[in-house]
Formats: C-alpha cells, sequence, structure tokens
C-alpha cells in the first residue's frame, strides 16, 4: 500500500533507515520535509497548509532511486590520476561530501589497496561475515571485501582483518540484550569497546599495557582498528551524527576502544575475561561490549586496606542508576554473562597487590564491588527507573534493605586486565 | 642557458637527471610546434570503492496513486510530536480541498510507537479489511 511518512528535518535519514529495517532501499516516499518547529507543542501548523500537496506528492509522484531486489552491488568510483596529492585530495573531498567518511581524512581505497588488506585471511571475499545481514539501522552488508575497504580507509594492515572481521561478528551477535540497530542508533552516547585474548594479539601489535585506550605509534592496531570499526558503522550501519545516530553526545567515538588483555599478568587462580565465559587460554578470542564514558581512579598503594580503599572508590563510581541497566530489562537475569554492566580495568600492579597483599581472587574482587556498588532504593524512586526495575525480578530479588545491586549476581560484573605498568 | 629547441629526449633526461626508472614512467613523448620532443604526462585510471556495500531489498515500494480523488486514505499515528494536532488539520485540508477523499482516523486502529511493534502485522490487516487505498504516517521525528 503506498504511504508517506510526515517528518522534519534532521530525521529524513532515521526514516530512510527505518524503511531499510523492513527490507526496502533506503530511501522513504516522502517529498516534503517539514520545519522541525511545527512538530513542538502549540506549534504553528501553517508549513501543513502550505506544502500540502508536496505532502501528498509522496502518494502520486514519488519514484524510487533504487529499483529491484535482491542484493545492490557495491559501486566503484573511477578516477583518471595525474598525481598522487590531487588523486588523494579529489577522493577524500567526494568521500566527505558523500558523508562516507569520519572527521579524518582516509586512505583511498583503491582496488589495490583493498586486495593487499584481503591478503590477510583466505575467507571467500564475498563471505558476509555480520551475525544480522546488513548492519542496521541502514542495512549496508558487512562482506568480508566491504569490511576491507574500511580498513583500508582506516589506514589498517592485512594482518589486522581477521581481528576486524570477529569484531564485526561480535557487535552483531544476536542475543537477548538490545542489538546492534538499538545501540548504534540511539540518542545515548554508546560506543562499541573490544578485548581481546589468546596469543595473537602480542603479534599485530595490540596494546594491552600504557595508554591502550589511545593512540600509540608503537601498538597502533588498537586505533586503526576501532577507527575501522566505526567507518563500519557509520557507512555499512548508516549512524551517521543526527541522521541515521541520534547520539546526543557521541563520546569516544572517533576510535572507540580496541585493545587486548594483559594476560602475562593474570595472577596465578585468576582467569582471563574469555576465560570467565567458557573459552581456553589459548583461544583467540575478540569480545564486544556497549560502554559510554570513561571514569578513571587512582590506586591507593600502601597494603591491604589501601587496596580496599581504592576498590571502594570504584565500587563507589559504579553505584550509578543508569537507564541502559534497566533498558535491556529482558537480558538482566542471573546467568547472564554477556550483560552490559561497564568494564572495570585493573592494571598489573594493582592486580598483583590485590592478589598478593590482600589475598583476593577475582571471584572476591568481583564480589566486593559489588557489596559495595548498591544504590538506594529511595533514590532510585525519585530518578524515574522504578516502573522498569519493577519489569526485573532477578534485580528485585538480590535488593538487601533498602539497596538495590548493579547486577543480580557478583561474577557478572566484567573485570580486564589492562592498563599501564605501575597502575597509579 | 641551452636552447631549448631540437633538444632531444636524451639531453633533456640529463639536464633535469631523472633516473632509468622515473624516466620509464613517462608514458611516451609527443612533439611539439617546432618538432622538438616534449614528454608526455601519464594518466592513469584508478578505481576506488564506494564504502557503503551492497543492500538486500526484499520489498518494493507500492505503486503510488494514480489520483488521490476517490480514495481512501488512512492515517496512522505514533501519538508523538503533537501527531493529534497535525492529523486534525489534515483532515480539514482534505476536507477542503479534496472532499472526495474518505479519511479513515489514527483512532480506528492501533497507534503509539510501542503498541505498533507489539501489534506486528495487525494494523496492516486492519488497513486492508477497512479498503484502504493509501496511508499518511506521522509524526516521525
Amino acid at each position: 500500500m503506498p504511504t508517506t511518512v510526515v517528518t522534519r528535518q534532521g530525521f529524513f535519514e532515521v526514516v530512510c533507515n527505518a524503511f531499510a529495517a523492513f527490507g526496502f532501499a533506503p530511501e522513504a516516499p516522502v517529498n516534503y520535509i517539514f520545519p522541525s518547529e511545527m512538530f513542538l507543542k502549540e506549534s504553528d501548523l501553517t508549513p501543513l497548509e502550505e506544502h500540502f500537496d508536496e505532502l501528498l506528492s509522496g502518494l502520486l509522484t514519488w519514484e524510487p532511486q533504487m529499483a529491484g531486489g535482491g542484493i545492490t552491488e557495491t559501486q566503484m568510483l573511477e578516477y583518471e590520476v595525474k598525481d598522487y596529492q590531487t588523486f588523494y585530495t579529489q577522493v577524500n573531498n567526494t568521500f566527505a561530501r558523500n558523508q562516507w567518511r569520519d572527521s579524518l581524512l582516509i586512505v583511498p581505497p583503491t582496488e589495490e589497496l583493498v586486495d593487499w588488506i584481503l591478503t590477510g585471511t583466505d575467507m571467500d571475499p564475498e563471505e558476509i561475515v555480520s551475525q544480522t545481514k546488513g548492519i542496521a539501522p541502514r542495512g549496508g552488508i558487512a562482506t568480508v571485501r566491504s569490511v576491507a575497504v574500511c580498513l583500508a580507509m582506516a589506514g589498517g594492515r592485512p594482518e589486522y582483518l581477521p581481528y576486524l572481521i570477529a569484531a564485526v561478528q561480535a557487535m552483531t551477535y544476536v542475543g537477548i540484550n538490545s542489538g546492534i540497530g538499538s545501540w548504534n542508533s540511539t540518542t545515548a552516547s554508546t560506543m562499541p569497546a573490544f578485548v581481546s585474548n589468546g596469543p595473537n594479539g602480542k603479534d599485530i601489535r595490540l596494546s594491552s599495557g600504557y595508554g591502550c585506550l589511545g593512540p600509540d605509534p608503537v601498538h597502533p592496531a588498537g586505533q586503526v582498528l576501532g577507527r575501522a570499526v566505526r567507518l563500519i558503522l557509520m557507512t555499512l550501519g548508516g549512524a551517521l551524527p543526527g541522521g541515521g545516530s541520534m547520539a546526543i553526545f557521541g563520546g569516544l567515538r572517533a576510535t572507540n576502544a580496541f585493545f587486548a588483555e594483559d594476560e602475562a599478568y593474570v595472577p596465578e587462580g585468576w582467569s582471563t575475561w574469555a576465560e570467565d565465559r567458557g573459552f581456553s587460554r589459548n583461544q583467540n578470542v575478540v569480545t564486544c561490549t556497549q560502554v559510554v564514558s570513561m571514569h578513571n581512579l587512582i590506586w591507593h598503594f600502601g597494603g591491604d586496606e589501601a587496596n580496599k580503599e581504592s576498590l571502594r572508590d570504584m565500587a563507589y563510581t559504579m553505584a550509578v542508576p543508569s537507564y541502559h541497566r534497566y533498558a535491556g530489562a529482558k537480558s538482566v537475569v542471573k546467568g547472564n554473562m554477556d550483560l552490559d554492566t561497564g568494564l572495570v580495568l585493573l592494571p598489573q600492579a594493582f592486580v598483583k597487590a590485590l592478589a598478593e597483599e590482600s589475598g583476593m581472587s577475582k571471584h572476591d574482587v568481583k564480589k566486593f564491588l559489588w557489596d559495595n556498588s548498591t544504590f538506594p532504593l529511595s533514590k532510585l524512586k525519585i530518578c524515574g527507573y522504578w516502573e522498569k526495575l519493577m519489569s526485573i525480578p532477578d534485580l528485585l530479588e538480590a535488593i538487601d534493605g533498602e539497596e538495590i545491586p548493579v547486577c543480580p549476581e557478583p561474577d557478572q560484573i566484567d573485570i580486564v586486565i589492562a592498563g599501564g605498568a605501575q597502575g597509579g | 642557458m641551452e636552447n631549448m629547441q631540437g633538444m632531444t629526449r636524451r639531453r633533456m633526461l640529463q639536464l633535469t637527471g631523472l633516473s632509468a626508472i622515473g624516466a620509464a614512467a613517462l608514458a611516451g613523448c609527443a612533439k611539439n610546434d617546432e618538432g622538438a620532443e616534449e614528454p608526455v604526462e601519464e594518466v592513469k585510471k584508478v578505481r576506488v570503492y564506494d564504502p557503503t556495500g551492497g543492500i538486500e531489498i526484499t520489498q518494493a515500494f507500492a505503486p503510488r496513486l494514480d489520483t488521490i480523488e476517490g480514495k481512501t486514505i488512512a492515517f496512522i499515528s505514533n501519538d508523538g510530536w503533537e501527531a493529534p494536532r497535525t492529523f486534525a488539520k489534515l483532515q480539514e485540508l482534505f476536507a477542503a480541498k479534496y472532499p472526495s477523499v474518505t479519511i479513515l482516523s489514527w483512532e480506528n486502529w492501533t497507534h503509539g510507537t510501542d503498541n505498533i511493534t507489539k501489534d506486528k502485522n495487525g494494523i496492516l490487516k486492519k488497513l486492508q479489511e477497512a479498503g484502504v487505498d493509501a496511508a499518511i504516517v506521522g509524526n516521525a521525528g
């Protein structure tokens, strides 16, 4: 049935993505977009009268740009190159005009460059690697080749490609949490954080130490992979600020977070994050979790009591009511190790002190954080989350007196060992 | 300074200090109006990927109406962004300009984003049963 939509300026891309989610081309049968002011309370509705026929033309004369069905072909652009500087500028200008890049200049993804990147895997370049066919909300299909294109643009290398493919598989996991279509387009400023476990992270120089969440010329893989992920989400997924993505702030999204767990410093008896979730120590694993920001704390050096002061400090920063915690109500169940409770990063020196000075196991640390990161019910009630909380039985069951924990069970808190050697 | 007229290519290479490899990059030479050889700039064609990839289209947009006259139009509301007000205004506009059009209000079926999501395909069935020819959905904001 022919349909048209009454929509506002700045929201048209979202409407296109909504149609794409239903299997249509990422277009919308709309010939006029109304001013945003018209959608406010007691607004002037004159634009409706002035552009009434234009609205109706969406039912009468609008035509789709993309015809036919099936999978559309990847388009190629052809340039006549006289010198590299001109070519580089032209490609970046085109990509900027079409919103095919982030804020930074990209490396032009030529056929030769992408073919080089593809040598990093023996997978068929046309194999679809996402667990959802398209990357929501726009629905661009993540094949090995299209992922390699984004890695090329980010300045990547062939040996990074298997990690990027694993990252795409992880972030498109269709589990019981909110899917990629939700967190890629939400008003919340979420970003994916990826942690690598296993022996191969060192081979590609993925940082697990100093500055592992930031740029590092000696360990460039993390920033490049994180940027490639963002390019995938923006180009294939259509998550452009204010268009496909309504993230109010979009913080830390330039490179997201992509780093390795510092496995050499996992204490005796402790497990890695991948082992917590059923993998073995010698398996190469990439895990994705959604985070919204970062909070840095200082380790209070000097023995057992100082260690526990530091843990308390950490726990108090975790004790915040969070819409995300309660919005994913169906996923907040006991035993779900894929809960997005945030990521606790502990550098090697602090972990050593916790294990040796305080005699704590990983479970002991999780229990300590869990016990000390509760939030008063009385305050939760006035923060507007009461109704959502009532729909989470496992969390209600874990309430002790007037205090509510961050998750149903201590082991659902995620701890990863990473960061600079001395803590601090 | 040497007279450029009549300069051979070999002499030109000697003067500019181009290496043999660099010289090989030149596509060749062309003669200028005076008959002397001049290097021709090579133009190489390079293909670059559009990074937005392929899309799977499983549904085609419905053909548009041939005319609005005499049709039955349904309003579908997400209850947001002043939808009741704008739909009321649209109803007035239809009555004034296209009195032959039958409008079926959003109140006849499920409305509100959450309710429509839970209803899944229920709303489409009701539209078909009511003989609706087209729909206006609002407000997307």
